[in-house]
Order: C-alpha cells, then sequence, then structure tokens
C-alpha cells in the first residue's frame, strides 16, 4: 500500500513538471508574438528592420521546435531570444511615431 | 516466478536508461568547423556594411546558424543526417548574403577614411532618367548644299536614338554657313540645312513636334578663319538638347 502511494507521487509529480514544461513555452511563444506585433505596430520595420527581421525569424523558429520538433526547451530559448529582439528594434527604432 | 519477472523488468529498463545516457550529445568536431566556416562567411557580409541594404538576409543568416547550432548540440550525434540538412541551410543563407555584397557596395557610398566607427552615409538616390547634358558631334555640309552627307548619318541615327530612348528630351537644330554670300542668302540655307537634317530624324522615327529649328547664317561662325578649311567647319548643324 505504501508503495502504491509513492507510485502515485512520482506520476503526480511527473505530470506537474511536463505541464509546467509546456506552459511555460507557450508563455515565452505568447511573450514573443505580442512584443513582434507591438514593434510592428511602432513601424519599427522600416526603423530598424535587421532587429525586427531577427525577432521574426526566431519567432518562426521557436514554432518549428515546438509544432515540427517537440523540442519545448528549444522554443522557449528561441522564443525568448525573439522577445529579446523585438525589444532592441523598438528601442532603436523608437522613434517612429 | 513473479519475482524473476521483476528482476527482468527492471534488468529492461536499466538497459534503456543505459543506452540513452550513454548515447552522446554535442557536436562533433567538423560540425563545429563548419558552424565557424559560416559565422565567418556572415561576420565577413557583416564587416562590409550589408546589414544597411539587406537587414532581412543578414538576419536570417544569423538566426538560421543559430538554429543549427542548437540542432547541433540538442541532436544525439547520430542523427548525422538531421544535423546536416540545418547546417546545409544555414551555409546557403550565408552564401546567399555574401552574394549580395557586391551589389550593396556598388550602392552605397564610400565611407569616409578617417573616422573607422562612423556609420557610412546612406546609398545615393538613384539619379532621375532626365536627359542628362549630352553633346552630339556637328554634322557637316557641302558648300551651298543641304543635303545630308553619308559621314553625318552615324551622328543623325546616334541622335535618334538618344531622342528615342529619352522621351521627354527636345531638340533644336542650328543651320549654319560659312561667310560667303549674301547674309540673306545664307539665312535660307541654314535655314534648309536644319530642316533637312530634322528630315532625316523624323524618317528615323523622331517625332517631328520634339524638334524645332533655328538659322543662324553665316553669324556664328565656329572657326574665324577665311580659308577652305574654316569654310567647312562653319557649313554645320549643330544639335542643342533643350
Amino acid at each position: 500500500m505504501k508503495r502504491l502511494w509513492v507510485l502515485l507521487f512520482a506520476v503526480v509529480l511527473s505530470a506537474t513538471l511536463a505541464v509546467g514544461c509546456a506552459r511555460a513555452h507557450k508563455t515565452a511563444l505568447n511573450n514573443a508574438r505580442t512584443s513582434l506585433d507591438q514593434a510592428k505596430a511602432m513601424g519599427v520595420e522600416k526603423t530598424a528592420p535587421y532587429e525586427y527581421y531577427t525577432a521574426e525569424s526566431y519567432l518562426r523558429i521557436a514554432e518549428h521546435e515546438a509544432t515540427e520538433e517537440g523540442d519545448y526547451k528549444g522554443a522557449k530559448e528561441f522564443a525568448e531570444k525573439s522577445q529579446k529582439a523585438s525589444a532592441e528594434a523598438m528601442k532603436a527604432g523608437g522613434g517612429a511615431k | 516466478m513473479r519475482n524473476r519477472n521483476l528482476l527482468l523488468l527492471s534488468l529492461l529498463i536499466l538497459a534503456v536508461a543505459f543506452a540513452a545516457g550513454c548515447a552522446k550529445r554535442g557536436m562533433t568536431k567538423s560540425e563545429m568547423d563548419r558552424a565557424d566556416e559560416i559565422a565567418a562567411k556572415i561576420a565577413k557580409a557583416e564587416k562590409m556594411g550589408i546589414v544597411k541594404c539587406n537587414p532581412l538576409e543578414l538576419a536570417i543568416a544569423k538566426t538560421t546558424l543559430d538554429h543549427a547550432i542548437h540542432e547541433g548540440k540538442e541532436s544525439y550525434r547520430g542523427q548525422v543526417e538531421e544535423k546536416k540538412a540545418y547546417f546545409d541551410a544555414a551555409e546557403k543563407a550565408a552564401d546567399d548574403l555574401l552574394a549580395l555584397v557586391g551589389p550593396c557596395l556598388e550602392k552605397m557610398a564610400p565611407p569616409p577614411k578617417a573616422v573607422p566607427e562612423q556609420i557610412a552615409p546612406p546609398p545615393p538616390a538613384p539619379m532621375p532618367v532626365a536627359p542628362a547634358p549630352v553633346t552630339f558631334e556637328n554634322i557637316h555640309f557641302d558648300f551651298d548644299k543641304a543635303f545630308i552627307r553619308n559621314d553625318a548619318k552615324p551622328t543623325l541615327q546616334s541622335v535618334a536614338d538618344y531622342m528615342k530612348k529619352n522621351p521627354d528630351a527636345k531638340l533644336q537644330i542650328e543651320g549654319h554657313c560659312d561667310e560667303r554670300g549674301t547674309s540673306e542668302y545664307n539665312i535660307a540655307l541654314g535655314q534648309r540645312r536644319a530642316d533637312s537634317a530634322m528630315n532625316y530624324l523624323t524618317n528615323l522615327g523622331v517625332a517631328g513636334d520634339r524638334v524645332s529649328t533655328i538659322t543662324y547664317g553665316e553669324e556664328k561662325p565656329a572657326d574665324p578663319g577665311h580659308n577652305e578649311a574654316a569654310w567647312a567647319k562653319n557649313r554645320r548643324g549643330v544639335f542643342v538638347l533643350r
């Protein structure tokens, strides 16, 4: 009976971790998308094109990692890079109104 | 019996775990070398100012290489083909980028030499297609004649070609004469010469309303001399773009 409880605990823990990981990459992807939309709305595609296209390309890679490869860690990593590039684009080309 | 099955199951799990643990992840030496080569290509293009002309291609090359390195590190060493595909894509992006450097350099004005960190000036605006300050050779006429000589035809052809290529251009043809004969006669002769050149051009396809004529008779000699050599120069048609 004690053994069963240990097993159950292990299953619950694993499931929690798995769900947590999946949510982490989804949150990162959503944040990256929001930042890129924000950058686009500011018109930085014209004023800071390199940073903007970097953000766009990283986001595409992140989505590929999540959907095609099932590499959630990679997806999170690239989504974070995308968000960072969007922030740099907005900083560099922020003069555009 | 039950204990035996449990033992077998445990051994199987251990074997799988051991195999998974032993399978090495990460980049091989040749993959690392390849990544360095691709990075060097991108750095070269970047150093030559590609970011100003082709920011999209630069971003794609850099992020594709980053992706390939990620796959190289995260995949198992046995997944050679999968990793190769990512590095091939990165190399292609870097090669495409390098190919754009030449046209980019042509577009950009040379940066000032004294200040290495200074941002290069923006590429010059394309020149308008309006007629450039083009000049044409004069054509020459025989004494007291207004017909187009054979040696004048190539010049007239080049004038016609220019006019066709520049539909907004307007042309004035000046007719000139040497000093012999009366002023009134030479005014008329100069006009015939200008008209003769204009007719030739219209026959070559230049619209008549784009060409005007004027005669100066003997009033504007090209050569002030009073000999046959000077007169030959003065019996001429001059093309002026307006």
